[in-house]
């Protein structure tokens, strides 16, 4: 546990401000964010009349929700250099409990660099998500996001391979994430290992009986290792938990054509037309089953 | 002249609720379960429904337990106005991961039933009468997901009540979330996909699942909120969801038995500034008096509370901060919420229940009942004053509805003590359920319409639109119970009529969209109008 305390004693020209006494409580931050809150700290010490100083410090405070001591210092700040509308309006946006894009950025950390990674992932923006999880594994390899991030990233780049060493070192780790098990049941599909992916995606979806795409996955795997009629309840589950999904349905009508149940493959493929009109494969499919 | 510095006329004003949990019999306290899991299902709350099960001409009230072993209660309403715990042997004893409330006749007898919504599940219990419910298990309603609030109300206009359940997250409750510090907390929304919601429709009794059929399978989102009432004016219900995080969805019945998703081109997917939000509970009333509803939807404390008003029919605009929604002081997490004339002086008020999804200042004290560790999610309610072209925040003259913090999740309104003025029920996450009585002073008169039709088993008619014309003026309700969060209103609509002392008449347009005119009379009273009657 540290303490910080800085209590500015100067009056700085007698303003009407109350003088703010800061108590900085890092306890359980990570070592390195409690050195960057230190960092900020000393800058304040050692300027105690710079705006800029207490206001980096308050942006700080503010990224790490300590609500409080991140609310003194935008005051501080906002006193110091009453022109600039900066501290103010970040100072709006703390009491209002949003944290805008220059707040958040300043995270770092397994949290803060996470998340980051997680939103430019989501982005699609592959390029700034890299070096951010090659940072987050090498400082935190024994953390679940790290190899989760690093398994989606390289599924996502078609690095089935990669993926799927990242996500076998997430399940020693972590033996029940249900994303571990779905991701590498998806990259070992991908691989066209589908013997083996049946098993992993079968315990996705015991320890998450909606997970709709994992059964989809579960009932492809099936249907590709030569077992179709074992394929046919997976893919009944994926449509029960995600009526949504087309490719269940299209799948399944496939499945069901082949073994002669046309009827249930034409009602199967009318569905995927509610669902999307244009959907050429219903299209096709419907064709070759009822011409 | 003495003047009371600092102190508005609504600071001075008697307070417009008093906890009158206490002498009510209700005894309730939410349980989620185990605490400290972490697990986003606990934290969501659980609702009320405000019904009379019974046919005795008195609400009786409905509550829901989260913890999946704890049993649901029910509570009957004696005629002193007193609640009797009636639960065992009722049927709605049951316990699940239970989240919300819809109430209707499923088949048309005259007995409402009731729906509950859990996470993974809905389960209808079919009104067998004195008192008695039993759990259809061949109603054909599968809904396999995270259920939040659900509605009864007759989508194709064939007299029988169909069903749409809004649907939440695909949850992962092996994905763990933490706070700044690393200490577990609940993950918010965005980790999650949203799901699809689903509409049921009733076959004579027994339900089938048209939600692919009916277009809302082309559309996901994590859906908290849901209104069924006609948007567009062809006198077709539609459906409306609040989005948690996502923009909200309007489905427009296209009266073929299909929807389209138009939230974004009638202007109520995003607030004004054309943001998402964390859509939560919703209330539906005219705010303006201009004939046209309004809608307000409550969101997190850091954003702002969503007011879309109706000035042309079918399409919205944010009016929040007109109505002085973005420049009041204090701001909670808001969920259930309900448009009421407290009051009754004859324009729409406001009340809405907050409570926090991350752990932070409760800005008060908690109430008793609160589980500690629920305590850090706590927050005050609120209540707002209609003053015309603005709401006020009265909630520091109301000390009994909004000086404690809970959890607060839902809201349900209705007339407990048939007195003619509103009472509130709420619940909240680990805490107490409460119940507020109208303590207002009466600013005009009032009047109760519940609205039937004989020729569907004497059930309510959902989904009617009722005007009634007083003192020059022209007061549109909707008589549909489901609103606010996760919970069933009193099914009769509320009117306060300001100095109107008497009605002129009665329009009633009819789910078939078959309009009535029924003739004035006197207000302060409560009246029953039946389809076809005149």
């Amino acid at each position: 546990m540290r303490f910080v305390t800085l209590i500015l004693l100067v009056c700085f020209g007698c303003n009407k401000y109350e003088v703010p006494s800061i108590n900085v409580d890092t306890t359980g931050f990570e070592p390195i964010i409690a050195a960057q809150i230190e960092s900020a700290e000393k800058n304040v010490s050692a300027a105690p009349r710079s705006a800029e100083a207490w206001g980096k410090l308050a942006m700080l405070l503010h990224a790490y929700e300590l609500q409080e001591q991140a609310d003194a210092c935008y005051h501080r700040a906002a006193a110091l250099d009453r022109k600039s509308p900066r501290w103010s309006r970040l100072h709006d946006a703390l009491e209002h409990g949003v944290a805008p894009a220059e707040i958040a950025e300043l995270r770092i950390g397994l949290k803060g660099w996470s998340d980051e990674a997680q939103r430019l992932l989501s982005a699609r923006n592959y390029t700034i998500a890299a070096p951010l999880i090659d940072q987050l594994i090498k400082t935190y390899p024994d953390a679940p996001e790290s190899w989760l991030l690093l398994g989606r990233w390289r599924l996502e780049q078609n690095d089935c391979a990669g993926a799927e060493q990242a996500l076998r070192r997430l399940l020693q780790i972590s033996p029940d994430s249900i994303n571990a098990h779905w991701q590498l049941g998806v990259a070992l599909i991908c691989l066209e290992r589908y013997s083996e992916a049946i098993p992993i995606l079968q315990r996705a979806v015991d320890l998450k009986p909606d997970f709709g795409e994992a059964h989809f996955n579960l009932g492809f795997a099936l249907a590709r290792s030569g077992n179709g009629r074992a394929a046919i309840p997976s893919f009944r589950n994926a449509i029960r938990y995600n009526p949504d999904l087309i490719d269940p349905y299209i799948t399944l009508a496939d499945l069901l054509a082949q073994t002669g149940e046309t009827r249930d493959a034409t009602n199967l493929l009318a569905r995927v037309l509610q669902l999307d009109p244009e959907d050429e494969r219903a299209k096709t499919l419907l064709r070759r089953i009822a011409p | 002249m003495l003047a009371v510095i600092g102190c508005s006329p609504a600071d001075v004003e008697r307070p417009w609720l008093e906890d009158a949990t206490g002498q009510s019999g209700i005894q309730f306290i939410h349980d989620t379960g185990p605490t400290g899991r972490y697990l986003v299902p606990e934290q969501m709350g659980s609702g009320a429904a405000l019904f009379d099960y019974d046919n005795d001409g008195r609400l009786d009230i409905y509550l829901v337990h989260n913890a999946g072993t704890n049993a649901n209660r029910l509570f009957h309403q004696e005629p002193n106005g007193t609640f009797k715990d009636v639960s065992v042997g009722s049927g709605l004893d049951v316990a699940g991961y239970g989240m919300g409330v819809a109430v209707g006749d499923v088949n048309n007898d005259g007995l409402p039933e009731v729906l509950v919504t859990e996470y993974g599940a809905v389960r209808v219990f079919i009104n067998r009468g004195s008192g008695k419910f039993m759990e259809s298990k061949d109603s054909g309603l599968d809904n396999p997901r995270w259920a939040t609030s659900a509605a009864f109300f007759d989508f194709n206009r064939d007299g029988w009540l169909d069903l749409v359940v809004a649907n939440y997250l695909d949850y992962d409750p092996t994905q763990k979330c933490t706070d700044s510090k690393r200490a577990p907390e609940f993950c918010g929304p965005h980790g999650f996909p949203g799901l699809v919601t689903r509409l049921f429709q009733n076959k004579g009794g027994r339900f089938e699942d048209v939600t692919v059929a009916s277009g809302l399978a082309r559309s996901r989102g994590p859906a908290l909120g849901v209104l069924c009432a006609d948007f567009d004016g062809d006198y077709w219900p539609d459906i409306f969801l609040a989005d948690d995080g996502r923009p909200n969805r309007l489905f427009i019945n296209k009266r073929d038995g299909t929807f389209a998703e138009e939230a974004g081109t009638r202007g109520i997917a995003l607030n004004a500034l054309g943001q998402t939000a964390g859509n939560m509970g919703v209330a539906m009333g005219d705010v303006d008096g201009n004939g046209l509803f309004d809608l307000f939807v409550t969101h997190l404390a850091e954003e702002h509370h969503a007011l879309w008003t109706q000035d042309r029919r079918g399409f919205f605009q944010d009016a929040a901060a007109g109505w002085g929604f973005t420049k009041q002081g204090w701001r909670g997490t808001g969920f259930g919420a309900a448009f009421a004339d407290f009051d009754l002086d004859g324009d729409l008020d406001l009340a809405f229940v907050n409570g926090r999804v991350k752990r932070g200042a409760t800005g008060g004290p908690v109430a008793p009942g609160v589980n500690p560790f629920w305590a850090p999610y706590a927050q005050r309610n609120q209540i707002f004053a209609n003053q015309g072209r603005e709401f006020r925040d009265i909630s520091s003259a109301n000390a009994a509805f909004c000086g404690q913090a809970m959890v607060g999740r839902s809201l349900a309104v209705g007339d407990l003590d048939n007195d003619g003025d509103l009472d509130l029920v709420t619940t909240s996450t680990g805490g107490p359920a409460k119940i507020y009585r109208n303590t207002a002073e009466r600013k005009g008169h009032w009047l109760i319409v519940r609205v039937i039709d004989p020729t569907l088993g004497g059930r309510d008619a959902y989904g009617a639109e009722v005007n009634v014309h007083a003192g020059g003026h022209r007061h549109w309700r909707l008589a549909h119970p489901a609103f606010s969060y996760l919970c069933s209103n009193d099914p009769r609509v509320h009117f306060g009529l300001g100095t109107a002392a008497s009605f002129d008449a009665i329009e009633v347009i009819w789910p078939d969209a078959t309009k009535e005119t029924f003739p004035g009379g006197r207000a302060d009273r409560m009246i029953e109008l039946r389809k076809g009657a005149r």
